[in-house]
């Protein structure tokens, strides 16, 4: 094998033996977070004094839901101490204000905190909250969440021993079905819940604050070092409260409801601030947690969980690199090998989802659409999150952008009239380029006779496009208005129909009769009776009767049909002339004859997909699928 | 964002056309010489083998191993057109005598088996005449231009930020 691609087949197959560090490390998590036991709680003598911070930016539609929501916290009003830290830059501070002043006259002791600019992002305003507070322990909600009356009674138990330093508790969602994703979304943090923080839990590993629904030790928080800037604080505060000797207590038992972003770009930022903030962190804290005394697994565990979205660049390039790689192995026989390279990751993920099904106990049906959608959000991000690996290795400056929340609980809210609701994605161009790309390279792969990589290469263009057409189909401008309702599925079936017969129609007429032909050259070139080979020749010629090259990109003679044909009848004419009488011509005949047939039939081989879709039929087939799926997609997100 | 937009759209398909232009000046020639040996491969007779090979011939680069980094006898242009004369010469002898001896379709079976070698030995060339280092250059100018046209515009924007600050104080 020459440099080029042996360099290619070696990147390939070093990402290909990194990957399984992954996966084997969440069926890890996974065996071990079915041995979760809820920990011994101890309430305490007195209940100890609390500080709630609430981080606010631009979050008018459920701050005052919040604010309600921590004020009806059962919990002595005397050792309650709620700080609403508001960065805000439009009406919110006007509401947050109105609400804080009714709830201070109730006798609620709460203080609206301004301050000026938004230096240190989130961290910034919890660092300013707790410089400004007195509790003794420290819950924080985002905007979005509605913690239930019990939260403080539940989790404060747990902090009898002296070095737990966090008690966090798991997401619940307020409007898991709103649309298919947020069901996505549900889905993915109940897996990361149960099965991730509760494995880690259980097995005695690092775990994470996930920025809200946890009550920190102020101790801790001052120990470690105070809230530092990061577009992921809470990961970055626990990893080093933990390297500091902290526990963390996770309670499987203790939900706080949440709303799940319902905008397909909000959801994209908020996947590339959490992936951005998790190499972040990986690099501020990776050296000192090799060179610390945890045991090995807990560090390897770490070592996974702070760079898990390196599995999503390194799945990326993977299958970037198909094509490449396809037409590498094609000739050495090693094509089913990386078929099952490339295909396990996305077979052992669904196997593992599926799985979940056994720690969440939902309707079967439900289940499954979950797990579908996750399938189609869930890899679709891994463009997304690929590029927000690559910008956070080069350190690059990046903005905290909040993800905005329109209150909405169950499957009913507007959204739409929101300013908030606008929302720029530049990222989602390279999606759109990458996807244009696989389609390409799913094409490629088609027309060079690589079936079997199309499953991988094509899966990754309908997951990429998902991400799209959501984004698209939840935009601004006109195209918001066409197509609605029953019509839209009217019009996806329709494009479905065309796309069925566009591709049955070339194959019955035109890939068959060269498949037949093809058989009669393989009978042909196994046969030792001159008399049969003559006869499959003559079936093959007959059967190849147009002539042309239908090869239309970059078309040579190997594939020109006619010639083909001219050829095959040459073929016969030799045979015919050599008679049985010379047994030694006889024999050299038959074997070259057979040798020019088996590069008949690879020229057959090679014509054929584009005997089968032709520039015609590939537009068509090509834009109605397409179409029948941004149809599909619209309808049961816009 | 609008012109953004149409700056990314300009510079993809920019990068396609340089892309497409590249395969059609260095590879494509050669696609065709390869098809040509496919048929030569395949050919019924000693006849329609040479007219094939000889159309071959006349597209293979004339000199040079364009291999780079690396490089074996397997891609040197020089030993492949000696092949390839070598089978025209011995395809022509064999031409001119009866087809249906041993002698003529042993030969040509021979130089259907080394066509086959010299066929991989071009598809092994390719990747190499497309990643030559005039095209590697190219590719390079080309993808770093957005991240120099992204910093200058940045460095430009913060030179107009100071200055206004500065007219402002």
């Amino acid at each position: 094998m020459d440099f080029i691609r042996l360099l290619i087949a070696a990147t390939f197959f070093t990402i290909s033996a990194i990957l399984p560090f992954y996966v084997v490390a969440y069926v890890h998590l996974f065996i071990a977070a079915r041995k979760y036991r809820k920990p011994v709680a101890h309430r305490p003598s007195g209940w100890p004094t609390v500080s709630v911070h609430l981080p606010i930016y631009n979050e008018k539609h459920v701050v005052k839901r919040l604010i309600d929501a921590v004020c009806s916290l059962d919990y002595p009003r005397e050792k309650l101490e709620i700080v609403v830290v508001d960065d805000s830059d439009d009406e919110t501070s006007r509401i947050c204000e109105e609400v804080v002043d009714e709830k201070r006259l109730l006798g609620f002791n709460i203080r609206h905190l301004r301050r000026l600019g938004r230096e240190g992002y989130k961290a910034g305003a919890l660092q300013y909250a707790l410089e400004k507070s007195t509790g003794e322990f420290v819950a924080i909600f985002d905007a979005d969440f509605i913690p239930p009356p019990d939260f403080l009674k539940k989790t404060i138990p747990y902090f009898k021993e002296a070095n737990v330093g966090l008690v966090q508790a798991r997401w619940g969602h307020l409007n898991r079905m709103y649309s298919p994703l947020t069901m996505a979304q549900a889905l993915s943090l109940d897996l990361h819940f149960t099965v991730e923080q509760s494995g880690r839990f259980t097995a005695g590993y690092f775990l994470n604050f996930n920025g809200t629904a946890g009550v920190w030790r102020r101790e801790c928080i001052v120990d470690a070092g105070g809230w530092r800037p990061s577009l992921a604080e809470d990961l970055d505060l626990s990893y080093r409260a933990q390297l500091s000797g902290w526990r963390i207590v996770y309670l499987e038992d203790v939900e706080a409801p949440a709303e799940l972003p319902i905008m397909m770009k909000a959801v994209r930022r908020q996947q590339y601030r959490w992936a951005y903030g998790s190499i972040q962190t990986a690099r501020r804290y990776l050296l000192q947690l090799v060179v610390s005394k945890n045991h090995f697994t807990a560090k390897l565990h770490a070592l996974v969980h702070l760079t898990r979205h390196m599995a999503q660049l390194l799945f990326t390039a993977q299958v970037l690199m198909l094509p490449w790689v396809a037409h590498i192995v094609q000739p050495t026989g090693l094509e089913l090998m990386v078929f099952w390279i490339t295909l396990y990751p996305i077979l052992i993920t669904v196997t593992l989802l599926l799985q979940s099904n056994a720690v969440h106990h939902r309707s079967v049906t439900a289940f499954l659409k979950e797990v579908f959608v996750l399938f189609l959000w869930g890899i679709g991000t891994s463009v997304n999150n690929s590029v927000a690996v690559i910008h956070a290795l080069l350190s690059r400056e990046k903005v905290f952008e909040r993800t905005p929340k329109f209150g909405i609980v169950g499957r009913t809210g507007s959204w739409r009239t929101s300013s908030y609701a606008s929302i720029k994605d530049h990222y989602l161009m390279v999606d759109l380029a990458v996807a244009a790309y696989m389609l390409s390279a799913t094409i490629y792969l088609f027309y060079s006779g690589m079936y079997s990589f199309m499953l991988v290469s094509g899966l990754f263009t309908t997951t990429l496009l998902y991400n799209v057409f959501v984004s698209v189909s939840q935009g601004e401008g006109t195209v918001r208005n066409f197509y609605m309702g029953s019509k839209t599925l009217l019009a996806a079936i329709a494009m479905l129909a065309v796309f069925t017969i566009s591709l049955i129609y070339p194959f019955t007429t035109y890939f068959f009769t060269v498949e037949k032909a093809y058989s009669s050259l393989y009978i042909a070139s196994r046969s030792i009776e001159l008399g049969l080979v003559v006869e499959e020749l003559d079936k093959a010629t007959t059967l190849l009767d147009s002539g042309g090259n239908p090869v239309w990109p970059f078309p040579t003679a190997r594939t020109d049909l006619g010639l083909i044909r001219r050829d095959l009848q040459m073929l016969k004419q030799r045979v015919q002339e050599a008679g049985p009488q010379d047994l030694e011509t006889y024999h050299a005949v038959l074997e070259d004859v057979r040798t020019s047939l088996k590069e008949a039939g690879r020229q057959l081989r090679a014509l054929q997909p584009f005997l089968w879709v032709g520039p015609t039929t590939l537009a068509v087939s090509l834009s109605s699928i397409l179409a029948a799926y941004f149809f599909l997609v619209r309808r049961s997100h816009a | 964002m609008r012109k953004v937009r149409v700056f990314l759209l300009v510079y993809l398909l920019f990068g396609l056309s340089m892309a497409v232009s590249a395969y059609v000046i260095d590879i494509y020639p050669l696609e065709i010489a390869a098809g040509y040996l496919s048929r030569a491969m395949s050919a019924g007779n000693a006849d329609d083998m040479v007219s094939y090979i000889t159309q071959a011939y006349r597209l293979m680069p004339p000199l040079g191993n364009p291999v780079w980094i690396l490089p074996t006898h397997r891609t040197d242009f020089n030993l492949i057109r000696a092949d390839i004369a070598s089978i025209l010469d011995r395809l022509s002898t064999i031409s001119r005598t009866p087809r249906d001896t041993a002698a003529y379709a042993q030969t040509l079976n021979d130089a259907r088996g080394r066509l086959e070698v010299i066929i991989g030995h071009l598809y092994e060339a390719m990747p190499y005449i497309y990643l030559k280092p005039v095209n590697l250059a190219a590719a390079a100018a080309y993808l770093s231009t957005p991240v120099l046209a992204w910093k200058l515009f940045a460095r430009r924007g913060k030179v107009a930020e100071r200055l206004r600050d500065r007219l402002q104080a």
